[in-house]
């Protein structure tokens, strides 16, 4: 049904306050059209006798200017736009007479927004994620801030898988305790009373692992001894050793590793990784293969607080195990060379032809160099009040203004008054803007501003904390400065040259690791036993292709369908791996056609995605179908009841279910089917892909007798339509792709504009989705879209 | 200027005239005594518990410890397990009993800011606070504040913000006991930096503030709320500057801050109990909240051959062997807590031991895990003696109701794990009560209808 094509725009009558008089029309709309049409097909079941959902349509508020009023009527408006309500089975009423309401309540919703906007809290604080502040930092100063480390600052809570919603993102007195902290140790890098001194440091093997080391000088073998690192322990020798590393101050620190690596004929290549137990955190890590004999020498680099780091170097390649005895020594000699012979009760390391049969890193010494130089920003000199105003400005996003730099200057005066030198002096001065609301929040608004548009410096933090997830870059403070950045032709400029620098990075992983829920990839962590192919490697290879993807995507300027459904993925040789597609080498992401036969092709048969409702041991089909019905359909389904049973175990006599067939009751029992008919199916299409994305066309059950049971990914939607396979039902989304059109776009307005979406932003969402219709759904000209619409300059 | 210093220096007076508590190990600073303190102490499991075999069947003092809890029968004359309570507002809802099980709050599911009110520990560290150099004390499995509606705090200020928990003990040792590098006129001079630079960010607040209509301010006040708490804390820094911190002997502080790793989980559950108990010992704080595990991350135990998470435990399914774990790994966490009260025991405070003083409430926000029942929630309160509370029987509230448990008949007891039988039997009552004796003002918590007089009868 297209009722909007009847939709009339009513005339703003003001806020509409029941004490008052009805104005003059729409009372009588009311009693002609609305009264005697609920009264014929809606009370009987939303009325006093029942209240079916919980919903009652004849003591709904006239009120349309509170925030309730608006959710309860969109309600009714979009149940009798699609023509959910009333239900099948009742008496359908004409559509001029539908018609008619659905005007009515639009007139009404629109007076209500008005009277809203004026209502609206005049100033604004949204709250910079703990990326974005680090982002800011290394903008600001120069200095890279770790705030995911224990030590930083506490993780941001999520609203439906979104981290930057800035109604979620509170702030406690400790949150104010660590931002003081962090503004204390960053300036403290950035502007150390004495430079640190660069250190290097190396690790030989015999640092390592407790070999010998006089016997092989005597030997003259000492500088040809290598550490043998096998796969799944760490350079020392035990599994689950580290070896402490000092940083003797907070700063850059370069690691480098000259190794060689073995990798066995159609094995896996070893995989060095380098990751610091106390901070849980990955320095580094990558796949290395070089010849015995020409070593290679491999680089990260890290920022490190100063003190103790517990550093795992280690090969998580998988390989026999960690039986050590087996593995890592060499009788009484340390390992030199793989042409050395070994003992009989050890691993073979080589097969009769000299070729690596496990892969293995031969390790020659380890570096570590820090920290590295950095150049502070410099704020000039002169005056403490100029350089002051200058920070301020450019940590305030906007022109510093003479009362806040009069407060931070007396503080400057004051520091000094009590013994504190000129710099340390100044140095409290930048720690008091840092701790600022003006420097962690967003802050948009005055008291004394009706306008309901964004200013201009508030429309370039905007436009850059949504692109780059950073503070305006020089450009866009020079446009916001003289007044231009918001006349359309500059707008665009610069959004299409912020899309094209390499910070849009942070959007193009960040989104999508938002909006698909990523981070529950690995929430519940698959069975070892189940799953014995599931590692780290493979985990973060399932992400990364989810993220390639959208990145290409949006770099191509494809079009959304490509989410859907498509002939190409992005791959890595360990993904590749895991989807049996041949041909892919390498631990870097390219793009891959698809063949028809790979059963792979948009997000919804990405193993990321497919692993993630999971629940460790099998896949949940109604986990997924609500990830579909939110991530894809933007529509959350009603919360289960509180009750619902267990699902039994097959009874071992019986013969064995498939998780599907056990989920009866979701169609038979009218209240399950109500919600289910609407979830189970989107779940269901998938249930050819087991918990960890593999194709599979019996489901392996544990529990009953007999043979495994067949696959069934058939479906039918609530409209009817079926589908008998994830192809299929692809090919349906693709058909509706312009509700997945206004739910990408709702999902991306929400991260753009850090809030939910409203009745109020229906309509202007709505055009946005018209325009992406007519740029044939691209990625990118949508993204442009919503960064030059009226929406993004709405206060 | 002079109007702080004025204030600075009263609080730096009252600094000196708060008498330590009298423990053997310490000498107060004052001849009189102060008022003794009170004490209390939250414990969280997540996840519920295997409730067919964690129910006591009688009600009344004669009552049988069922076999998770029989590492507490030695502790019978000091615990009194309840059965019935449940939080109304966190019925049907699923894993953010955590988050409510001490502030009693709906929380709305259907998005909008995530609203959640004052935890009861916090209400007592508002009252404590003026006594200890800590006003309260936040430790989990987990650090940070967790998720909306997966929290990894129990505690919830004023304004319903998490506060952030601890999950390392020598962290925590550190914060409690570490001295700062330098001398006092060092530290005075940091604490004295740090108050300006806050004057200064409020002052700026401020102003804003007052150009703004009451209604405009929500995220304003809570900047200006979380700010100024810091300064006050900052202020109480000070005034305890003149206040030595107690020296912590080498063997305890080897103990307490030694690094143990989650796999050995026994070992490193007791060393935070042991943390708790010298924190409470040294009277460094007297609200402690501490969830041994939160409802994401509740740790296996490989001592115990179990490697499943007890979230993957509590969603058995029915699997006779998993239900068995789970009632192995609830009577090791019961094991924990028993020896937690006997370090309380161990401790004298003047002539009674540390538990006399110290209420401790030990229990779950959700029951029957695996469909995330809330009612009949798993509850022991221990200790408190020397405050008035009675303990040595068994108070359930659905006894008078359904007459006896069948806990053979699987589906009926987890029926009235979902469905609480009795709607008065409100853990903000119990609540209410611990408030109560821990001397806040305040006639109800939440939706409580009155204390548990059985408690101190």
């Amino acid at each position: 049904m297209h009722l909007r094509h009847l939709l009339c725009i009513g005339i703003l009558l003001g806020p509409w306050i029941e004490t008052t008089a009805a104005a003059p029309g729409d009372g009588e709309d009311f009693d002609k059209a609305v009264r005697p049409y609920f009264e014929a097909h809606c009370v009987r079941c939303h009325g006093p006798a029942k209240q079916k959902g919980e919903f009652r349509v004849d003591t709904l508020t006239r009120d349309f200017a509170g925030a309730s009023a608006a959710v309860r009527w969109g309600d009714v408006l979009e149940r009798l736009n699609t023509g959910e309500m009333p239900p099948k089975g009742e008496p359908k009423p004409k559509a001029e007479e539908s018609a008619r309401v659905v005007e009515w309540v639009t007139a009404r919703l629109k007076e209500g927004e008005a009277a809203r906007t004026a209502k609206r809290e005049r100033v604004t604080f949204h709250k910079l994620t703990r990326e974005e502040y680090a982002n800011t930092i290394h903008d600001l100063l120069g200095v890279r801030y770790d705030a995911a480390d224990p030590t930083g600052l506490p993780e941001d809570p999520n609203w439906h898988g979104f981290e930057r919603i800035g109604t979620v993102l509170s702030l406690s007195p400790a949150h104010v305790e660590k931002y003081f902290a962090a503004a204390e140790g960053i300036l403290a890098e950035a502007y150390p009373d004495k430079a640190p001194e660069k250190k290097v440091t190396r690790w030989t093997p015999f640092d390592c692992r407790g070999w010998n080391k006089k016997k092989m000088e005597e030997q003259g073998l000492a500088d040809k001894v290598r550490l043998d690192v096998w796969p799944g322990i760490p350079i020392g020798g035990h599994p689950g050793s580290v070896k402490e590393f000092t940083a003797h101050a907070t700063g850059e620190y370069r690691v480098r590793v000259k190794l060689s690596g073995l990798k066995p004929a159609d094995g896996r290549a070893p995989r060095l990784t380098v990751y610091a137990a106390d901070l849980d955190r990955s320095l580094g890590e990558q796949d290395v293969v070089a010849p015995e004999d020409k070593p290679t020498t491999v680089e990260f680099t890290a920022h490190l607080p100063a003190g103790k780091h517990m550093i795992r170097i280690s090969n998580e390649a998988p390989g026999p195990g960690n039986n050590l005895d087996r593995g890592g020594r060499h009788g009484s000699r340390p390992f030199i060379s793989i042409k050395d012979g070994r003992e009989p009760w050890q691993w073979k390391l080589t097969d009769d032809q000299g070729l690596p049969i496990w892969p293995v890193l031969l390790v020659d010494w380890v570096e570590w160099e820090g920290p590295l130089p950095t150049t502070p920003k410099d704020f000039g000199t002169g005056p403490a009040r100029e350089v002051l105003e200058r920070f301020l400005t450019r940590a305030f996003r906007r022109p510093a203004r003479p009362a806040e730099i009069d407060r931070v200057a007396a503080l400057v005066e004051s520091e000094q008054k009590k013994g504190e030198s000129p710099a340390a002096a100044l140095k409290t001065g930048l720690l008091a803007a840092l701790c600022s609301k003006d420097f962690f929040y967003l802050v948009e608004g005055a008291p004394d501003r009706t306008d309901p548009r964004i200013t201009e410096w508030e429309l370039a933090s905007r436009l850059a904390y949504f692109l780059w997830s950073s503070p305006p870059d020089a450009p866009l403070l020079d446009a916001a400065r003289d007044g231009s950045l918001r006349k359309p032709e500059v707008l665009r400029s610069h959004v299409q040259r912020m899309m094209r620098d390499p910070r849009v990075e942070r959007f193009a992983s960040g989104f999508p690791r938002q909006w698909l829920r990523l981070a529950k990839v690995g929430m519940f962590p698959p069975d070892k036993k189940l799953y014995p192919t599931w590692d780290d490697h493979l985990q973060k290879s399932a992400v990364q292709e989810t993220i390639a993807v959208f990145r290409e995507v949006l770099s191509k300027n494809l079009g959304l369908r490509e989410f859907l459904d498509s002939d190409w993925t992005m791959l890595n040789a360990r993904l590749a791996e895991h989807y049996g597609i041949p041909g892919v080498e390498g631990d870097d992401f390219r793009r891959v056609t698809l063949a028809p036969d790979a059963r792979r092709g948009g997000l919804l048969t990405h193993a990321s995605i497919l692993s993630l409702t999971s629940d460790g041991t099998r896949h949940r089909p109604v986990h997924r179908g609500v990830w579909v019905m939110e991530s894809i359909l933007g529509r959350s389904p009603p919360p289960p009841p509180a009750n619902v049973p267990p699902i039994e175990p097959t009874p071992a006599k019986s013969p064995k279910a498939t998780l599907r067939m056990k989920l009866d009751a979701h169609k038979s029992d009218p209240n399950c089917a109500a919600c289910h008919r609407k979830i189970d199916p989107l779940g269901f299409a998938f249930d050819a892909y087991d918990a960890i994305g593999r194709w599979r066309t019996v489901e392996t059950v544990r529990d009953g007798a007999g043979d495994n049971p067949k696959v069934d990914a058939s479906g039918e939607l609530p409209d009817g339509r079926t589908f008998v396979d994830a192809a299929e039902f692809k090919k349906l989304l693709i058909a509706d792709i312009e509700k997945f059109n206004a739910a990408f776009i709702e999902k991306l307005a929400t991260y753009a504009l850090r809030r939910g979406m409203s009745v109020d932003d229906r309509e202007a969402l709505a055009s946005l989705a018209r325009q992406g219709k007519s740029a044939e759904y691209r990625l990118g000209s949508i993204v442009e879209s919503l960064a030059t619409s009226e929406l993004f300059q709405k206060r | 200027m002079s109007k702080t210093l004025d204030r600075r220096t009263f609080l730096r007076g009252a600094g000196a005239t708060i008498a330590l508590p009298l423990l053997d190990c310490m000498r107060p600073l004052h001849a009189q005594a102060a008022v003794k303190p009170r004490r209390a102490v939250f414990v969280y499991i997540p996840n519920g518990v295997n409730v067919l075999t964690w129910q006591i069947l009688k009600a009344g003092p004669d009552y049988v410890f069922p076999e998770p809890m029989k590492a507490l029968e030695k502790h019978r004359a000091r615990i009194t397990p309840i059965s019935g309570l449940h939080h109304p507002n966190a019925i049907g809802q699923a894993h953010v009993c955590a988050d409510t099980w001490l502030t009693g709050a709906k929380i709305e599911q259907g998005g909008g800011s995530y609203k959640n009110t004052v935890s009861c520990d916090q209400m007592i560290a508002e009252t404590a606070s003026p006594h200890t150099r800590f006003s309260s004390l936040e430790l989990s499995i987990s650090s940070g504040v967790g998720q909306p509606n997966n929290s990894n705090t129990l505690s919830f200020s004023r304004d319903g913000i998490p506060l952030p928990a601890e999950d390392n003990p020598r962290t925590v040792f550190q914060r409690l006991f570490g001295e700062e590098p330098g001398g006092i006129e060092q530290r005075r001079r940091k604490l004295d930096r740090r108050h300006s630079v806050l004057d200064a960010v409020l002052g700026d607040a401020k102003t804003l503030k007052s150009t703004l209509g009451t209604s405009d301010r929500g995220k304003l006040d809570e900047y200006l709320y979380s700010v100024r708490e810091v300064e006050v804390r900052t202020e109480r820094l000070d005034a305890w500057l003149n206040v030595p911190k107690p020296k912590v002997d080498a063997a305890t502080t080897e103990r307490v801050t030694k690094n143990v790793p989650r796999q050995q989980a026994g070992e490193y559950y007791r060393t935070m109990y042991d943390l708790i108990v010298l924190a409470l010992r040294t009277d460094m704080t007297r609200v402690v909240s501490y969830m041994s595990g939160t409802e994401g991350n509740g740790l296996p135990l490989p001592e115990l051959g179990i490697s499943q998470s007890r979230h993957e435990l509590s969603h058995h399914s029915g699997d006779p062997e998993i239900m068995a774990r789970l009632s192995r790994t609830d009577a090791f966490l019961a094991q924990q807590f028993s020896y937690f009260l006997d370090q309380l025991l161990a401790v004298q405070d003047g002539e009674e031991p540390l538990l006399d003083r110290t209420i401790v409430l030990f229990g779950s926000g959700m029951s029957y895990g695996h469909s995330h029942g809330n009612a009949n929630l798993p509850t022991i309160l221990a200790g408190g003696t020397a405050l008035g509370f009675k303990h040595g029987k068994h108070i359930d509230y659905n006894l008078p109701i359904i007459k006896a448990y069948d806990v053979t008949k699987a589906g009926e007891h987890y029926n009235l794990c979902h469905k609480p039988v009795d709607g008065k039997a409100r853990l903000s009552n119990l609540l209410l009560t611990m408030l109560q004796k821990m001397d806040v003002k305040t006639e109800s918590f939440v939706d409580s209808l009155g204390p548990i007089s059985e408690l101190t009868a």
